[in-house]
């Protein structure tokens, strides 16, 4: 009965889905390209095929012992190699917590950093970044990350909702709490403590180092392929609690499991690199853009973009001006912008 | 099929929106659940559904209470179709429905073929295969709710719950979705449908429970049950029934003679 229906309104089955690949692959493309430029460029430029040929050194070791192949070797793979797998991972991070928080909390205009998990896992890094004897920065940087989604999510919530705007001011209140805290210590902190808190807030990929790639991306990495595989579940919660049950997904386990996933990257992203603003909220919306809003797709192709983003501004950090430019300043300048958009064009329609 | 027995379910101690709630939903039947607003119904489906826990009385699908089931076993016997939908992501129609097969999707690798497969059987079932592919938020709002049932058929459950399935249609898609919910019926799907309508379930319905003041007023066939006395007493002594074809026609009392 169904089939001759189908072919009687001359509807194609819908759920053959041709070339839903196609923007993924694409932006992957995209990501290897973004990187092989952002290796090329910089204040000693490399051109695009000596960096290539460098990469494969290791597995092919001809024996180009050169000064100027020694040059390159030392500034791709001790410079410029972690600092851009840090931006890609700290980017797929943001842009996938992003995510995460927007369909959890069924609002398409939050982020890490509006929700104040920013803010409240800068809080924690620069308690173990002053004092370093008591505490873990990592660790601390996700407890409070923890303890500012679980309050603007308490002050949010007007009898078992959680209205658009209401979470967003929550999370104005939340993150300024914070930084009040982050200030005090910041007041309190002695010289050379002081400047390390004030560059690291300020966001930027200057001091990455092999360590730190290496126990981000593998973190990072689990993280996004567990998010990934509850993608659907995602979906599903997004349409509301009651819908969502009724549809036999247990709305407070996933939840749980998605949010902590979410503030564990960002927690982990901020204590390394510093608050990054805004990537969480443009690069979700550009991709749904894209690839349209189903997370199963959504998700992964929002992490690649927020790898590519990261990876463009951060080259634009270290290319613009003679000195560095924190990048935290690049992606405010352009994410605040992008918000004052969302919210005057599709906040009426209710099609964000 | 479904079975409430006793049920009983306060908000604030000693104020009860529910007290002695027995009926019966036999297997197949088109039942409604009528009365006036703030008579309870809402709170009697979301007590079904397990949205709230009762504070005594236990619901019964298929012989098993509720309690009992977890909530993947739960949206396997019941499906829900809710008053309005409204998504803060631009879901395309064919997504919508292909949500509905959640509960039957594999743990390990999620949605598959078949679940794709008996989504567009449900599309095409209620016509739908024209819309698949555009946005659910920029539907009608008779083309909504005919996604959110094709969404509970494509649940495949013997029980299907509506709310209010045609409080904000017009005329025709009223007509037109209490057309395709019979049918839906006809197919041996238990239907127990919210609605505050006496016509609707004197023309469509096959059973009725009848609510007022957070007790089930009276019970049984729409031809039987909807008489002028029920309606008197729900309704003070508002409504007029007449009878066209044995159908009974409500109307407000003082326009016809």
């Amino acid at each position: 009965m169904g089939q001759s229906k189908g072919e009687t309104t001359g509807g194609e089955n819908p759920y053959v889905y041709r070339g839903r690949l196609m923007w993924p692959l694409t932006l992957l493309l995209a990501l290897a390209a973004a990187a092989a430029f952002a290796m090329s460029l910089g204040k000693y430029d490399i051109p695009p095929a000596d960096v290539l040929r460098t990469l494969l050194t290791p597995i092919f070791s001809s024996a180009d012992l050169s000064a100027a192949a020694d040059l390159n070797h030392t500034v791709v793979w001790s410079l410029r190699l972690p600092r851009i797998l840090m931006a890609m991972t700290v980017g797929a991070a943001l842009a996938a917590a992003g995510a995460v928080f927007q369909g959890c909390f069924r609002n398409p205009l939050v982020e890490p950093y509006i929700l104040g998990v920013s803010s409240g896992a800068a809080f924690g890094a620069a308690l173990g970044i002053l004092f370093p004897m008591f505490f873990s920065i990592q660790l601390f940087a996700f407890i409070f990350a923890s303890l500012a989604v679980a309050c603007t999510y308490g002050f949010g919530r007007v009898r078992g909702e959680t209205p658009m705007l209401t979470l967003i001011l929550a999370g104005v209140i939340t993150g300024s709490v914070f930084s009040a805290m982050v200030s005090i210590l910041k007041y309190l902190a002695r010289d050379a403590a002081l400047r390390e808190v004030v560059f690291w807030l300020m966001g930027g990929f200057y001091y990455t180092t092999w360590e730190d790639v290496a126990w981000l991306l593998p973190m990072v990495g689990v993280c996004l392929a567990i998010m990934g595989k509850f993608s659907w579940q995602l979906n599903v919660l997004s349409l509301g609690d009651e819908e969502a049950r009724s549809l036999g997904v247990h709305t407070e386990v996933y939840r749980l499991i998605l949010i902590v996933l979410a503030t564990l990257v960002t927690a982990a992203a901020v204590s390394t690199v510093g608050i990054i603003a805004w990537v969480g909220l443009m690069m979700p919306h550009a991709t749904r853009m894209l690839v349209g809003p189903d997370h199963r797709l959504m998700l992964p192709s929002a992490a690649v973009m927020g790898g590519i983003f990261m990876i463009v501004c951060d080259t634009l950090a270290r290319t613009m001006a003679s000195a560095e430019i924190p990048i935290g300043i690049i992606t405010s300048i352009l994410g605040a912008p992008y918000l004052f958009y969302l919210l005057r064009t599709k906040t009426q329609t209710g099609l964000v | 099929m479904l079975r409430v027995n006793d049920l009983r379910f306060e908000y604030h101690p000693g104020e009860p929106v529910l007290s002695g709630i027995n009926f019966e939903v036999p297997e197949g039947a088109l039942c409604s659940l009528f009365g006036p607003n703030g008579c309870g119904k809402t709170t009697l489906f979301r007590c079904c559904l397990k949205f709230i826990k009762p504070q005594q009385g236990a619901v019964y699908m298929n012989g098993k209470p509720v309690d009992r089931l977890s909530v993947r076993q739960m949206a396997r016997q019941v499906a829900y179709v809710p008053q309005e939908h409204q998504s803060p992501f631009p879901y395309l129609v064919k997504d919508v429905v292909l949500m509905g097969r959640t509960p039957h999707a594999s743990p390990v690798f999620g949605i598959g073929r078949r679940d794709r497969e008996k989504a567009w059987e449900a599309l095409c079932l209620m016509e739908l295969a024209d819309i698949a592919d555009r946005p659910f938020n920029h539907l009608s709002g008779g083309q909504r709710q005919l996604v959110l049932i094709a969404r509970a058929i494509a649940q495949e459950t013997r029980l299907m719950f509506l709310d209010e399935p045609t409080s904000a249609l017009d005329f025709s898609n009223q007509v037109r979705i209490w057309r395709l919910i019979q049918r839906v019926s006809r197919q041996g799907i238990t239907v127990l449908a919210c609605t505050h309508n006496p016509n609707h379930v004197a023309w469509f319905c096959d059973q009725v429970v009848v609510m007022h003041q957070g007790a089930v007023f009276t019970q049984g066939q729409p031809g039987e049950v909807m008489s002028e006395s029920v309606l008197d007493a729900i309704y003070s002594g508002m409504c007029a029934v007449r009878y066209l074809d044995g159908l009974p026609m409500v109307l407000p009392r003082g326009l016809v003679s």
